[in-house]
């Protein structure tokens, strides 16, 4: 089981990749929970994620969110902003799993 | 360019977008979402029934005379009292940054606020029923209303602010801490450990409104932040070429990927919701001079000029679907949607506008455009002015409807707007789908002739 928690601004617009990476998941038959939330309220939510994916238009969060779970030892790392744009869900997820399986 | 944008312009970004005190502002009032929306829902609940003449019959006619009596209510427990909610919020959230768990801190920077109000207010009244003489004088016990809505929001964040800080920094000093032997319930200890920093915070912002009050001849802290700093700046904030500055500054942003409204919502968040929430008040109480009326207020920007989002892309979508249907099937197909409801990552990102050329022009001087013409037309009395706050995710033209309050001008503008728009980034599109079948052609044109060659 993957904890996956996209985060952006406000939480919207990652919550149309999350559909797309979920059918990717299904399809693939890789069990995860993935989830989007706003940048502010990753305090509250970085506990119960395997791997932190960040939308390209906070990417000055970046250091800030890598401090928060590097501390925890969980990954972080931007989401490439053309598998962002184009909702490539299953780039995206592969993103994920290999930043998982690195640690 | 990359490098210039990593080295430059992040920096910044990073500076403005992840400052502590500029987020606590911003991220309590979009919390506030609630709050605000429900009061201005309210309130044009209450004034659709002068513009829509059978909706005001009909609900006179359920409810008796007064039905307007429960969205007044309503406004008073939301909008009325704005600062105050501010005032709690902002403490927390700021506290919380630091670590702090924000409850005693919302509760001394709450304190700090009251304590700096005038406990008096001018009242006068006529001396006898119907007598056009009056009599006035102080009241004790009676406080404006004006000191808790949006008319005190700049200086209840300064109060906020400060309170907080002296309130963290004093709390992390070891010998203000009041240890509790281990016997004490964890609960107790903790509020005993808290005890000297939030008292001390309190007196040191009650002895200066009462140095304060000395210097300035009586004058409430409040009030000269209003008169000396706010005032101004609303003024100069609320006019076309601010309006301008920041929608280019917010696309510019978006031009090199990064989310420009998140980045400035620390600065424009709390000018903008008190604008609005001056603007709801005039509105609620049946102002009709529209020179007392904000022209940039509230949901401005979101109604009129970045329809489909930052950039005005449902402009860009509308053209696509005109000129280059077959080019951006997925694209439209992808942004289409969200579009409808203000989100566009997927066009700036999938297409991408992003660090690209040619829809620099499209992307930034749609909206300035947009902006001048919705600016003027509010400032000229041809377009009601924003009177209600809408969710950033209201598709346009209902948008442009339901933040004038039922007004059919705001659809008009906003329908007209999302025109313009088109048009802009109509020859844009035309030329991007040229281009690419001109490059199309010469990859067939050298394929063919290198199968030719073999």
């Amino acid at each position: 089981m993957m904890n996956i928690l996209l985060c952006c601004s406000a939480g919207m617009s990652t919550s149309l990749l999350v559909s797309k990476m979920e059918n990717s998941a299904k399809s693939q038959g890789v069990d995860c929970k993935i989830w989007a939330i706003a940048a502010s309220e990753l305090d509250n939510e970085i506990d119960q994620a395997d791997v932190v994916l960040l939308g390209p238009q906070v990417r000055f969060l970046l250091p800030q969110v890598e401090k928060a779970a590097n501390g925890k030892g969980i990954p972080a790392a931007l989401i490439n902003s053309v598998d962002y744009g184009l909702c490539n869900g299953e780039k995206v997820l592969e993103q994920a799993t290999t930043l998982i399986k690195g640690e | 360019m990359m490098k210039f944008i990593d080295k430059f312009i992040m920096p910044i970004a990073a500076k403005i977008g992840s400052q502590r005190h500029l987020l606590a502002i911003r991220d309590t009032l979009i919390g506030m979402i609630a709050i605000t929306i429900v009061g201005s829902f309210a309130v044009l609940l209450n004034n659709l029934g002068e513009i829509i003449k059978p909706y005001g019959r009909m609900m006179e006619a359920i409810f008796g005379e007064n039905w307007k009596t429960l969205g007044g209510d309503i406004w008073f427990g939301t909008i009325a009292f704005l600062t105050v909610f501010a005032v709690f919020g902002i403490s927390y959230k700021l506290a919380k940054s630091y670590g702090d768990d924000g409850f005693e801190a919302m509760m001394v920077a709450a304190a700090s606020y009251f304590l700096l109000l005038p406990q008096t207010a001018n009242v006068s009244l006529p001396l006898a029923e119907g007598a056009t003489e009056t009599v006035s004088g102080g009241v004790w016990g009676l406080i404006s209303v004006n000191y808790f809505n949006a008319t005190s929001l700049f200086s209840g964040i300064i109060v906020a602010i400060v309170a907080t800080e002296v309130f963290v920094r004093l709390s992390k000093v070891k010998y203000l801490t009041i240890k509790m032997p281990a016997g004490v319930p964890p609960q107790v200890a903790k509020s005993f450990a808290r005890l000297i920093p939030g008292m001390a915070t309190i007196f040191i912002v009650g002895i200066v409104g009462v140095i304060f009050r000395m210097i300035t001849d009586g004058q409430v802290l409040n009030d000269w932040i209003n008169t000396v700093i706010v005032s101004p700046l609303t003024n100069a904030a609320d006019s076309l070429p601010f309006a301008i500055l920041l929608v280019f500054i917010d696309c510019a942003f978006w031009m090199v990927g990064i989310h420009g409204s998140n980045v400035l919502g620390g600065i424009t968040s709390p000018l903008f919701e008190k604008t609005g929430a001056d603007n709801i008040t005039l509105y609620q109480q049946g102002v009709e001079a529209l020179s007392q009326y904000h022209v940039l207020a509230g949901s401005f920007l979101d109604a009129f000029v970045f329809l489909g989002g930052s950039g005005g892309t449902l402009g860009l979508i509308i053209a696509m679907i005109i000129a280059g249907r077959k080019r951006y099937k997925q694209l439209i197909g992808l942004g289409g949607a969200p579009g409808l409801f203000q989100i566009n990552e997927p066009i700036i990102f999938g297409l991408p506008i992003v660090l690209n050329p040619i829809w620099f022009i499209p992307f930034i001087f749609g909206p300035v455009i947009t902006t001048i013409i919705s600016y003027l037309s509010i400032q000229w009395g041809w377009v009601a002015p924003v009177t209600a706050k809408i969710p950033w995710v209201t598709p346009p033209i209902i948008g442009g409807y339901l933040a004038t309050s039922g007004h059919v001008s705001g659809a008009v503008l906003a329908a007209l707007n999302l025109c313009i728009l088109t048009v802009v980034y109509l020859p844009f599109v035309y030329a991007s789908v040229r281009m690419d079948s001109k490059n199309k052609n010469k990859e067939e044109l050298t394929k063919n002739s290198d199968s030719l060659s073999a």
